[in-house]
């Protein structure tokens, strides 16, 4: 069993050029991702785990390993806010 | 009594005012003169283009000491005071404004034209829009409103409405402070008067359409100090025009969109507001930048 991460439901998303604006539409709230939020954000698409995820956007971003909590800090952040779900694949 | 007073009470003669919310064009008539001078404070006759208005009548009335708002027939409120009357009055105004079209978010701000460009200034109660709107009149730019800004899908469009001058904002415009002082107004519960202002009051002309926003500019008061400007990000500026945002009840997504579509196109700037001559140097140089 691996546990994926991927958008939750009713996100209206927006591209902006500096990052995205999404309206949760739950909660009635706006969030304001910058670049790097909105990268792990798409990272997160359903097909990988929080390990795959991580690893990756410090791939994209070129980070030192001592970074990636900040990553993961990010990603729990943004579970936390509703925008990410976790799902049993 | 005087001979005028006698003709009136032998022949009655209506007094009108007319109002304006983008849709509609009311005429405020009265036959009482101590009515129509309150009912002046709304005075709001732009030339709109782009929509059609559609006439309708309100009557002012006074009887036995009780002020009364009547509309095809009906009473809308009735009031002791005048001024109570009229205040029921402007509120029911931007009521009837957000009624001609209930989606649209509205932005709180002021809405200017410079060169074909369409500026919009945006800030909080007390940040000084008001007499920085009337500052950049006197500099050129074509003033459409100073507080109410519709958004839709790639643009926008102010509101009708005139602009609201506190008394002790007249020391700040001395060249202008006659002819505003000779305007109607309301006094507040602090005492204060309140002017009712509009540009074609100073020659110029008032002139409201909808089109594209070129630029945003975000007001933060410095009162007494100098004035800076810079620029900000796309979501900075989604983010600190949100507060100011009337949303339409149930479609808060759509007006979201409406506002990021609309900051797709223009240029935000963060406008420090200190002194006006300085301020009117930023603005011309973030308008220069969309060159």
């Amino acid at each position: 069993m691996q546990e994926v991460i991927a958008p939750a439901d009713n996100l209206e998303v927006h591209e902006v050029p500096d990052g995205y604006i999404v309206y949760q539409t739950a909660r009635d709230r706006v969030h304001y991702l910058n670049k790097t939020a909105a990268v792990i954000f798409e990272f997160c698409d359903g097909r990988r785990d929080r390990t795959d995820i991580i690893s990756r956007v410090a791939m994209a971003f070129e980070l030192p390993p001592h970074t990636h909590e900040e990553v993961a800090t990010c990603l729990d952040s943004l579970m936390r806010e509703g925008l990410l779900r976790s799902i049993s694949k | 009594m005087s001979r005028l007073a006698d003709a009136r009470r032998a022949v009655k003669v209506d007094f009108e005012v007319i109002v304006r919310t983008l849709r509609r064009r009311i005429t405020l008539r009265t036959d009482s003169s101590e009515l129509y001078e309150a009912a002046r404070y709304l005075e709001c006759d732009p030339e709109i283009e782009g929509y059609a208005s559609e006439e309708s009548l309100v009557r002012l009335e006074v009887s036995d000491g009780i002020h009364r708002i009547v509309e095809r027939g009906n009473v809308l409120q009735q009031q002791l005071h005048s001024r109570e009357l009229i205040e029921f009055l402007y509120a029911n105004l931007f009521d009837r404004s957000i009624r001609d079209d209930p989606t649209l978010p509205i932005i709180h701000g002021a809405c200017l034209r410079r060169n074909g460009r369409r500026l919009l200034l945006v800030g909080d109660k007390g940040t000084g829009k008001t007499t920085l709107t009337l500052r950049l009149m006197l500099a050129g730019y074509e003033v459409e409103g100073d507080e109410n800004v519709f958004v839709y899908d790639g643009g926008a469009v102010a509101r009708p409405r005139a602009l609201y001058l506190k008394e002790g904002s007249l020391r700040l415009l001395p060249e202008i402070a006659d002819t505003i002082s000779r305007r109607p107004s309301l006094q507040d519960y602090h005492g204060q008067r309140i002017y009712n202002v509009n540009p074609r009051c100073f020659g110029a002309p008032w002139r409201i359409s909808h089109g594209p926003v070129d630029l945003v500019i975000l007001l933060r008061s410095n009162h007494g100090g100098y004035s800076s400007i810079r620029p900000v990000s796309s979501l900075a500026l989604v983010r600190e025009i949100v507060p100011e945002v009337g949303f339409p009840a149930d479609r808060h997504g759509a007006a979201i969109g409406a506002l990021v579509a609309m900051s797709a196109r223009t240029r935000g700037f963060d406008l420090s507001l200190g002194d006006h001559p300085q301020a009117i140097r930023c603005i011309e140089a973030a308008c220069s930048s969309l060159d």
